[in-house]
C-alpha cells in the first residue's frame, strides 16, 4: 500500500483537516455543554466557532474559513432538501392561506420597521438621505430572512410536532424566497438611488430568474431523482445518488445565480409529494448523513463573525435592527395569523420562533457588500462594509437568542417531544421504568394444579420462582411447560421445583432498556428477570420482570399516545378555529 | 422407551431399610455410583424435594426425582420394599412398596419429564407392580419392568 511521506503534506491541506477536526470535535463538545444548560445545541456550535474564529482566539485563518464557501452551499443545499421533505401538499392545502399571510406579515413587518428605523438613524448620523434610504432598504430586506437551519435544528433536537411546528417549518422555508425578493428589489432600488446602472425592471427580471429558475431546476431534479431511486433498492446507493443530485442542483444554482435553498427545497417538495413512501426512507437516510455537515456549517458561521473592529455608532444600528426586527416579526406574525384566523398557538407563539438569522442573511450582506462597496457612509466606512458589520453583529446576537426562543415557543405550545421515534423512546427508558415490578411469582413447592391456576388467571408468559425473601430460584415459562402439559399422570407428582429452569442472564433495574432489549435479541430470549444482589450477598433478589413482547407493546402504546396527543393538539386547534368561524358566521358571540 | 435406555439391571434391588429415609439413602447410593455425583449433594437434593411435597403418589408407588447440574446423564434406582414403608406419607396414606428414584441432568428437562411419565405409566398397572414385588430376584423384577418377561 502506498504511503504519503509526512513532508509531502502541504500545510494548507493540514489546516483544512484541522479545521474540520476542530469544527466537528469542538462543535460537539460545545453542543453537549449547552445542552446540559438546556440551551439548543446549535448555539453551542456557533459559540465554538466564535471562540476559534475571527471574534475569538483566531485559531482559524479567515482565508481557511473563506475556502469553505462551497461547503456552506452544500450545507444549505442539504438543509433545503430536508426542509422540502417536510412540506407535504396536504399541509399547504390545510394551512396554505394562513402560512402565506404570516409569512408576508412577519417578513414585511421586519422589513418595514428595520428599514425605517435604521434609515432614520443613518439620516440623523450622516445627514445624507440617499445613503440613509439605501442602507435602510438593504438592512430591512435582510432583516426579513429567518434562518431555516438553526430553527429546524431546534425543532428536530426537541422532537417537536404539531401545528406550530408545521407552521414554523413552512414559514422559515419560504421566507428565504421573500427575503431574496425584497433584497433583489431593495438593492436594485438602493443601487438606483446611488446612481447605479440597473433599472428596476431589470432588477425584477433578475429576481424572477433567481426564484423561478431555482424552482424549475429543483423540480426537474426532483423528478429525475425520483425516476432513478425507483430502480435503486440499496440505501447506500440511494444516498450516494441523492447527494450527487443535490450537489449538481447546488452547483447549477450557484453558476446561474439562483437561490440554492429554494432549488434544493423544491427538489425535496417534489420528491415527497410524488413518491411519499419511496422518498420517506431517502429523507431519513439523508438526515442521518447530515449532522457532521450541520456542525461544520454552524461552527463556520460562528468563526466567520468578526465584529472586533466595528465603530461605536454601529452598535446603535445593531440595537435598532435587533429590536425592530424582533418587534416586526412578532407583530407581523400576530397580525397575519389573526387576520386568517390561524390556530391560537400560531397566533401566540409563531413570532417567537422566527428570530433566528443565519447563513442567508450573512450571504446577502456579503452580496450587498459587493454591490454597494463603492459608497462611503462616514469616516472611511463604506456602505457595503457597514451592512456586513451590521448583519454580522446582529446575527451573532440573534443567533444566540433565536434558538432558545424557538425552544420556548414549542414548549409553550406543548409540541416539544411529540415527534419521538421508537428508538428515541427506547433510549429514554431504563429497565426499571418499563419492567413489571410485581410479576406473578411461584414458590418452589407450588403444585402443578396451583401453577396452572396462576397461568390461567394472569397473562404473563414467564413466572419467576422465588423463596419467602424474594430470592430468585428459577423460572417457569409457558413454553417450558409444554412438555409437561400432555402428561396428565404427572399432575400429582410435579411441583414448581421440578419444572423450573435456571434463569438466563438477569438485568439490573438501572440498566438502559436499550441494552436489555439488545441482550434479549442477541440471546434469543423472551424475557429477562430483573434482580439486585440479595442482602446476604449469596443470591439475587427479584425486582421485576422484563418480557420482550410486553416491552414492545408498551413502547407501541406510548408512541401511539404521544402521536395522538400531537394530533389531538392539531385537531383541537382546527376545531376551535372552525367553531369561531361558525359563531361569527351565525352571529353568535364567543363564550367568556 | 426411555426407561429401557436408562435403567440398569444392577440398579434394581430389594431394600434393606424399613423407613423412608433409609430407602432414599440406599437409592441415592445406587444413583451416586452410577452418575459419579457426590452422595451428600444428591441426598440433600432428594430430601429438599421431599420437603416440598411427598413423591408417594399412592397405590404403593413413590417416584422421588431430582435434576442436578452435576448429573451428566439420567440414572434410575428401583428399590423393592415387600414389607412396605409406612412413613412415606403417600397421598393415599398406604405403605410404599416400590420406590423409583430418578436423577436427571438439569439441562435435559424433556427427557426428565418423559422418563417420569413413563415410570408412572408403567407402574400404574397393578399386575406389573405385583409381579415386581413378588419377583424372586431383582433381575426378574428388572425384566418385568422393562417388559422382557
Amino acid at each position: 500500500m502506498a504511503t504519503i511521506p509526512l513532508g509531502v503534506i502541504e500545510t494548507g491541506h493540514l489546516s483544512i483537516l484541522l479545521l474540520l477536526g476542530f469544527a466537528l470535535f469542538g462543535g460537539s463538545m460545545g453542543a453537549r455543554l449547552f445542552q446540559k444548560m438546556r440551551i439548543p445545541q446549535v448555539v453551542g456550535y456557533i459559540a465554538i466557532g466564535l471562540l476559534i474564529g475571527e471574534s475569538g482566539f483566531k485559531l482559524i485563518a479567515s482565508a481557511d474559513v473563506e475556502n469553505f464557501r462551497q461547503f456552506n452551499y452544500f450545507a444549505l443545499g442539504i438543509i433545503g432538501f430536508l426542509v422540502g421533505g417536510e412540506l407535504k401538499g396536504a399541509i399547504f392545502k390545510k394551512y396554505g392561506k394562513q402560512f402565506m399571510a404570516i409569512l408576508l406579515g412577519e417578513g414585511l413587518g421586519a422589513f418595514l420597521l428595520v428599514g425605517i428605523s435604521t434609515g432614520l438613524f443613518l439620516y440623523f448620523l450622516i445627514d445624507n438621505p440617499t445613503i440613509a434610504l439605501a442602507g435602510g432598504i438593504v438592512f430591512g430586506a435582510i432583516a426579513s430572512a429567518t434562518d431555516p437551519a438553526s430553527t429546524i435544528d431546534v425543532l428536530w433536537e426537541y422532537r417537536s410536532k404539531g401545528v406550530l411546528t408545521t407552521g414554523l417549518v413552512a414559514i422559515v422555508a419560504l421566507d428565504d424566497a421573500l427575503a431574496m425578493t425584497l433584497y433583489g428589489l431593495g438593492t436594485a432600488a438602493a443601487g438606483m438611488l446611488m446612481g447605479g446602472s440597473d433599472s428596476f425592471a431589470v432588477a425584477i427580471g433578475k429576481v424572477c430568474i433567481e426564484l423561478f429558475g431555482a424552482i424549475g431546476v429543483g423540480a426537474a431534479a426532483g423528478l429525475i431523482l425520483n425516476f432513478i431511486i425507483r430502480h435503486l433498492h440499496q440505501p447506500d446507493k440511494t444516498l450516494t445518488v441523492a447527494i450527487g443530485s443535490i450537489l449538481i442542483v447546488i452547483a447549477a444554482s450557484v453558476i446561474w445565480e439562483m437561490d440554492v435553498i429554494l432549488a434544493t427545497m423544491t427538489m425535496g417538495v417534489v420528491l415527497i409529494n410524488i413518491a411519499p413512501r419511496r422518498s420517506k426512507d431517502l429523507f431519513k437516510i439523508v438526515r442521518s448523513f447530515s449532522p457532521p455537515i450541520y456542525v461544520i456549517f454552524f461552527v463556520l458561521v460562528g468563526a466567520r463573525l468578526g465584529i472586533g473592529s466595528m465603530p461605536g455608532w454601529m452598535w446603535g444600528i445593531v440595537g435598532l435592527y435587533v429590536f425592530f426586527r424582533t418587534l416586526g416579526k412578532m407583530v407581523g406574525t400576530y397580525v397575519g395569523a389573526k387576520i386568517t384566523k390561524a390556530p391560537a398557538v400560531i397566533q401566540k407563539y409563531a413570532g417567537m420562533g422566527l428570530f433566528a438569522q443565519g447563513g442567508v442573511a450573512v450571504g446577502l450582506s456579503i452580496m450587498a457588500g459587493q454591490h454597494l462597496g463603492d459608497y462611503e457612509v462616514t469616516g472611511g466606512m463604506m456602505l457595503g462594509d457597514m451592512i456586513i458589520f451590521g448583519v454580522t453583529a446582529t446575527t451573532l446576537i440573534v443567533q444566540i437568542l433565536g434558538p432558545p426562543m424557538v425552544k420556548l415557543a414549542i414548549r409553550l405550545a406543548g409540541e416539544s417531544g411529540m415527534n419521538i421515534t421508537r428508538e428515541d423512546l427506547l433510549k429514554s427508558y431504563s429497565v426499571a421504568d418499563i419492567m413489571v415490578a410485581d410479576p406473578a411469582t411461584l414458590s418452589e413447592g407450588d403444585s402443578f394444579h396451583k401453577i396452572m391456576q396462576t397461568l390461567s388467571t394472569t397473562d404473563a408468559m414467564t413466572y419467576p420462582v422465588v423463596d419467602e425473601n424474594k430470592t430468585l430460584l428459577g423460572i417457569i415459562t409457558v413454553e417450558g411447560l409444554k412438555t409437561s402439559l400432555g402428561q396428565q399422570s404427572l399432575s400429582q407428582l410435579l411441583v414448581a421445583y421440578d419444572l423450573m429452569q435456571s434463569p438466563p442472564d438477569t438485568a439490573s433495574p438501572d440498566m438502559p432498556l436499550e441494552t436489555a432489549m439488545t441482550l434479549m435479541r442477541e440471546q434469543n430470549l423472551e424475557y429477562l428477570t430483573v434482580t439486585s444482589p440479595s442482602q446476604d450477598g449469596d443470591g439475587k433478589q427479584l425486582e421485576g420482570l422484563l418480557e420482550y413482547r410486553r416491552v414492545e407493546r408498551k413502547l407501541d402504546h406510548e408512541l401511539l399516545r404521544r402521536q395522538e396527543a400531537a394530533s389531538d393538539c392539531e385537531q383541537s386547534m382546527l376545531l376551535k378555529a372552525a367553531i369561531q368561524k361558525h359563531r361569527k358566521n351565525t352571529g353568535l358571540t364567543s363564550e367568556k | 422407551m426411555e426407561l429401557k435406555q436408562y435403567l440398569k439391571e444392577e440398579s434394581v434391588f430389594v431394600a434393606e431399610g424399613t423407613t423412608k429415609q433409609q430407602v432414599l439413602e440406599e437409592s441415592a447410593d445406587v444413583c451416586a455410583a452410577a452418575t459419579h455425583i457426590d452422595r451428600k449433594t444428591l441426598l440433600e437434593a432428594i430430601n429438599h424435594r421431599e420437603s416440598l411435597m411427598s413423591t408417594g403418589i399412592g397405590q404403593g408407588l413413590a417416584v422421588p426425582h431430582v435434576r442436578l447440574a452435576e448429573a451428566k446423564r439420567p440414572a434410575l434406582a428401583v428399590a423393592i420394599c415387600p414389607d412396605g414403608i409406612a412413613d412415606y406419607a403417600a397421598i393415599d396414606n398406604k405403605p410404599i412398596t416400590i420406590v423409583v428414584l430418578i436423577v436427571a441432568p438439569r439441562g435435559r428437562h424433556e427427557t426428565y419429564i418423559r422418563l417420569l411419565a413413563e415410570v408412572v405409566e408403567v407402574l400404574k398397572q397393578p399386575e406389573l407392580r405385583e409381579k415386581i414385588i413378588t419377583a424372586d430376584t431383582p433381575t426378574r423384577a428388572y425384566q418385568n419392568l422393562i417388559g422382557e418377561n
